[in-house]
């Protein structure tokens, strides 16, 4: 229990240095490979919360393709030295807002869970059942893995919101297809279905020149 | 005190897999360079140690004696960190791969999911070889690696999908004993094919060996590289290949299960996994003696036009039986 908290604590440090430097990092690449170890800290986070699906969803899903296609756009745009401003001009803005958020954060877990996690935090009565009342809810009740919970939450109380959100990416999809799609006309292409359907007799044919 | 001996344990665990997994991949580079001179008809390695045997390790001293070049326009710390990463994560994937059974270091209940996302980690190594090398056969020969990668990625997971679909768990040793009665390979033969296709894109092997095209890109991301960084690059790659063979293998061919009637069913789990990995393996090889290399229109027709709709298409028929017939598990 203590090496656990010990970790906990070890990952959230690191996870808030990391995310320190991606915004103090002179070099855009370097800000997106601190946002991976970013993203790594917080799945070691979850995994210590004991949901590991969340955990190798986040791996899979922000590690695996959304933070490599920031990289890729960063390399593709090659941004030279010069193009870095001083991002400490925005400190008083980003301060207040993320206040804010913290506020809006802070009232939701209170809201939701009664203040429950953040006192017992402090009091220092910090196992699992505290970090995650809902984990330890239904290990009480009846043993089911991570993702049986899941889905018999997501499925069964929230389909609603769970079709809703299959619309909106489908809809996100859409546009992002018809954004990029246009044909050029003059540019040659090959059918690859046509290229395997020729003949030596329909290709090639004599003709005879008077 | 425990704590030592813990940490002992899993060093000596962790050992016990790294050190046979490295020895195998240096005599699948031997077996590859047999296999594939046999197939173009001429000897193969034949001269250090007995029938060659001694290859793979005169190969490794060569690289390991190798000066170790820094190109000066490179960015140093992830130059060297990039194949370093690489091989990492070809290495940690076999945590959770059952050999035999309860002989598995980690058993964990994602652990298909801990795989992909490993399988998925793998890019990174390669788009921060080809960035930090400065060079543009390098950075064009990562993000061809990169963009393959994530593309085959897509129907891969969903052919995992379907499996999971069929034996209701995604623990890879439950996989494995759900095929007790007949292995996926029957009822799931496109879907294998398909596996095995990605499998190779994945691990940028012939047709597919586009990031590392000589005639195009010198050597790919890995050009401005000499000695242990590229034998890291090397033995990452080949490790992926061993790991994705042992992913078909669990998959479909129901991992350590025992092949045949009687006399042949008393071999022991661990061999028939072995064996049906290499089966594999020579797949892999015979494949990239056989085939011709894709254009990259091609390979990237494939995996967003054919492979993604059939396997969604398989996802959804798959779904559909289980519900009709009531096969949930």
């Amino acid at each position: 229990m203590i090496l656990e908290f010990f970790l906990f604590n070890l990952f959230s440090f690191f996870m808030l240095a990391c995310s320190l430097l991606v915004i103090l990092a002179q070099n855009p690449i370097h800000s997106v490979l601190f946002l991976v170890l970013v993203f790594f800290n917080s799945c070691a986070l979850l995994l210590l919360l004991k949901v590991e699906f969340l955990a190798m969803l986040f791996l899979i899903v922000y590690v695996g393709a959304i933070a490599v296609l920031f990289l890729f756009v960063i390399m593709m745009l090659n941004i030279t030295e010069e193009a870095v401003y001083n991002s400490f001009s925005y400190l008083p803005i980003g301060f207040f807002l993320s206040t804010i958020f913290f506020f809006e954060v802070i009232l939701v877990i209170l809201k939701e869970l009664d203040g429950f996690l953040l006192f017992s935090f402090i009091s220092g009565v910090a196992n699992n059942c505290y970090f995650n009342p809902i984990v330890c809810f239904c290990e009480k009740l009846i043993f089911a893995s991570n993702i049986e919970t899941l889905a018999s939450v997501i499925y069964v109380y929230y389909f609603y919101y769970f079709l809703i959100s299959g619309l909106i990416l489908l809809v996100a999809m859409v546009g992002a297809i018809t954004l990029t799609l246009y044909h050029k006309i003059d540019v040659k292409k090959q059918d690859i279905y046509k290229q395997h359907q020729k003949m030596f007799k329909t290709s090639i044919d004599w003709k005879t020149i008077h | 005190m425990t704590y030592f001996y813990t940490i002992l344990s899993i060093l000596l665990k962790s050992l016990s897999i790294i050190l046979p997994l490295l020895i195998s991949v240096a005599y699948l580079t031997l077996l590859e360079r047999k296999v594939m001179g046999s197939m173009h008809q001429r000897r193969g390695p034949n001269v250090v140690g007995f029938f060659g045997t001694l290859q793979p390790f005169a190969d490794g001293l060569k690289l390991l004696v190798k000066e170790t070049i820094l190109p000066s326009s490179a960015n140093s710390v992830i130059f060297i960190l990039a194949p370093i990463i690489s091989f990492l994560l070809s290495l940690i994937s076999w945590v959770v791969v059952p050999f035999g059974k309860n002989l598995v270091l980690a058993d964990i209940n994602v652990g298909i999911l801990y795989v992909l996302a490993v399988s998925s980690l793998g890019v990174y190594g390669i788009i921060t070889a080809g960035w930090s090398s400065n060079s543009k056969y390098a950075f064009l020969g990562s993000l061809r690696s990169a963009a393959q990668m994530i593309s085959y990625e897509v129907s891969m997971g969903l052919i995992v999908i379907c499996v999971i679909l069929c034996c209701g768990s995604l623990n890879l040793s439950a996989i494995v004993l759900s095929q007790k009665k007949v292995w996926y390979l029957i009822p799931l033969f496109p879907l294998f094919v398909m596996f095995f296709i990605s499998g190779l894109a994945e691990t940028n092997r012939a047709p597919f060996d586009l990031p590392e095209a000589e005639a195009e890109l010198v050597s790919g991301f890995s050009t401005e590289y000499a000695a242990m960084g590229f034998a890291l690059f090397f033995l990452g790659e080949y490790a992926n290949m061993i790991m994705m063979s042992s992913m078909c293998t669990i998959l479909f061919l129901g991992g350590w299960l025992p092949l045949g009637l009687y006399p042949i069913n008393q071999i022991p789990g661990v061999v028939c996994f072995g064996f049906k990995v290499t089966c594999i393996l020579f797949l892999f090889i015979w494949v990239r003696a056989a085939y011709p290399r894709y254009r990259y229109d091609q390979l990237m027709t494939l995996g967003w036009k054919i492979f993604l709709p059939f396997s969604f298409a398989w996802v959804l028929f798959i779904a559909g039986i289980i519900v009709q017939f009531d096969l949930v598990v």
